[in-house]
């Protein structure tokens, strides 16, 4: 049986005596797209690290493709490609000589490839990396990430500086990537950014993961705030009867609520009273935490 | 110019190499210059002779002072490796914990390129500058002697600044093994910098003080003394020596840099 794309056992990694992630158990098989939920400082970059080998655990293991991430170092970075979430690139280069370099130093790459995913992404590589805005930044970054096609892709916070248009163009390639067996494991701290591109998805909070589950489950649970205006007055018994739909406020013609889960049963409820405009807005990371979780997990992560 | 981490460093150290190769070099010829002058002072060894002990010891051997030669020892070739040791502390500690603290580390450890060997290209590459630097002041001095008529012997030119690189290398190890203990660069170079200051005011007071005068073994500046002659000579077991205590340093580097947390 082929091993896994990632595992880790019991996954520990303490800085002194603060705690970076704690017991991390995760197994994602070839070919998926998986998502690596948390908010800032749960301890997503923490594990990444760790998976690359540029930090050591405090205690248990990690392997990519059946590679030990610790002893096998080396050829686990051969096969995948890495986005680093916080990162600075070599001013003193332009894009192209950047990523000749850091593919000469991967034994080399197809520049045709790297020239398409650089009119994909728009990016220019000619100019100075120190005359670029950060988002033309991170489509070098992506570029330097995909240009081998790598069998596993780590990318930590992906999209932070693209615009929603390149932000498309990247989902493009990382479907691509696992239509052609790529295994693609994502951190972000952005749900829709999740549930849109992966399969399943690992929530981790304070160093410890919370949940492993599919993302049409997550989405299922999803919160979200909703404004709605009606033509005639609302009634406010008429929604806060309903499951799923809580905290409502009703001013008139304005409805104020949460919804957890799909929306087409308040627009199914409002319907009648004629629906003139409704906004969604997504709690941030951690109201959602709390609406899907809870208070699980511990106390400070690094 | 950028197929790998040697190359790519050597290439970023390119404009420095250039300015601190030529400002050696000018301070050479200065020192030929100033050689000129004194050359035509008389009574100058005498006067050397009758300073008090401490700063006939400072100054060597005085008789040699009448040459180009040892005029030069005293003046540049003794204080070489110092002057080398600022360029090789200074980039040194940028080599790994300055691409920490820029942040450019992450992306590079994560190529497939053994962490070590990262390390030891980006020493070799230091390295390589050092000697490009002396090499360049070399050439300043043998084109430029001529023309203040001061009959310089080249193979003593040569023997001088070759000697200097073990000691400037050892220095640039020293860096290294900064550069990997620490997360910060001035972390790094402070460490460092305190070590080579504190090695050559050793040597200016095994000089100053009697006591102190047998101590050559522990003293890198002496073994760096040691390592060549007027005559132009090299000798064999102080350079050893040296190059032996930077590869020391430089294994230890490796190793620490190898084992720990990128930061």
């Amino acid at each position: 049986m082929a091993p896994p794309a990632i595992q880790t056992r019991q996954l520990t990694k303490y800085y002194g005596r603060q705690l970076g992630i704690e017991d991390i158990e995760l197994m994602v098989p070839k070919g998926e797209v998986f998502g690596f939920l948390g908010p800032n400082g749960a301890g997503k970059t923490t594990t990444i690290r760790l998976l690359l080998d540029l930090i050591r655990p405090t205690g248990g293991t990690a392997s990519i493709l059946g590679l030990d991430c610790r002893r096998e170092g080396l050829a686990v970075r051969r096969k995948v490609g890495y986005l680093p979430g916080e990162f600075t690139l070599y001013e003193n280069l332009t894009g192209q000589q950047l990523l000749l370099h850091l593919g000469s130093l991967r034994g080399g790459v197809d520049w045709k490839r790297v020239e398409e995913l650089a009119t994909r992404l728009g990016a220019d590589l000619g100019r100075s990396i120190r005359s670029l805005s950060s988002g033309n930044k991170q489509k070098l970054a992506v570029i330097q990430a995909f240009m081998t096609r790598p069998e596993v892709l780590i990318l930590d916070e992906p999209t932070s500086g693209l615009d929603p248009l390149i932000q498309q163009e990247f989902f493009g390639l990382v479907h691509e990537a696992r239509t052609g067996g790529a295994t693609v494991f994502l951190s972000s701290h952005n749900l829709t950014e999740v549930e849109r591109v992966c399969d399943r998805v690992a929530s981790i909070r304070c160093g410890r993961l919370v949940a492993v589950e599919e993302v049409d489950a997550v989405r299922s649970r999803t919160v979200r705030i909703v404004r709605l205006t009606c033509e005639r007055a609302l009634d406010a018994e008429r929604f806060t009867v309903e499951p799923g739909i809580g905290e409502v406020q009703v001013d008139g013609r304005h409805l104020r609520c949460r919804v957890e889960g799909p929306l087409g049963r308040l627009i199914a409820l409002a319907e009648p009273h004629g629906i003139i405009d409704l906004l969604s807005r997504e709690p941030n990371l951690e109201e959602t935490f709390l609406a899907l979780y809870g208070h699980q997990g511990g106390d400070d992560a690094g | 110019m950028l197929g790998s981490v040697y190359a790519k460093t050597l290439r970023d150290l390119r404009g420095q190499t250039l300015v601190w190769g030529l400002g050696l070099a000018a301070i050479g010829i200065v020192n030929i210059w100033g050689f000129k002058s004194v050359q035509q002072m008389p009574g100058l060894i005498s006067f050397l002779e009758n300073l008090p002990p401490a700063f006939k010891a400072l100054i060597g051997d005085i008789q040699a002072m009448a040459l180009a030669e040892g005029f030069l020892r005293a003046k540049l070739f003794d204080a070489l490796p110092l002057l080398l040791a600022v360029f090789a502390v200074s980039q040194g500690t940028q080599m790994l914990a300055g691409e920490s603290e820029q942040k450019t580390i992450d992306l590079l450890m994560a190529q497939p390129v053994r962490r070590w060997r990262i390390a030891l290209e980006k020493y070799l590459a230091v390295a390589t500058s050092l000697a490009v630097m002396c090499v360049l002041m070399v050439a300043g001095l043998l084109l430029c002697g001529p023309l203040f008529e001061v009959d310089l012997s080249s193979r003593y030119l040569l023997a001088a600044t070759v000697s200097g690189l073990p000691l400037a290398w050892l220095f640039t190890s020293l860096a290294l093994l900064g550069s990997s203990l620490f997360a910060r660069a001035r972390q790094a170079a402070l460490s460092a910098g305190i070590v080579v200051v504190a090695s050559y005011v050793f040597e200016m007071l095994r000089l100053l003080v009697p006591e102190l005068r047998s101590w050559t073994a522990v003293s890198v500046f002496a073994h760096h003394k040691a390592g060549y002659t007027l005559a132009g000579e090299l000798s064999g077991v102080p350079i050893l020596l040296q190059l032996g205590l930077a590869a020391v340093l430089l294994g230890a580097a490796l190793l620490v840099w190898q084992r720990r947390d990128l930061a």
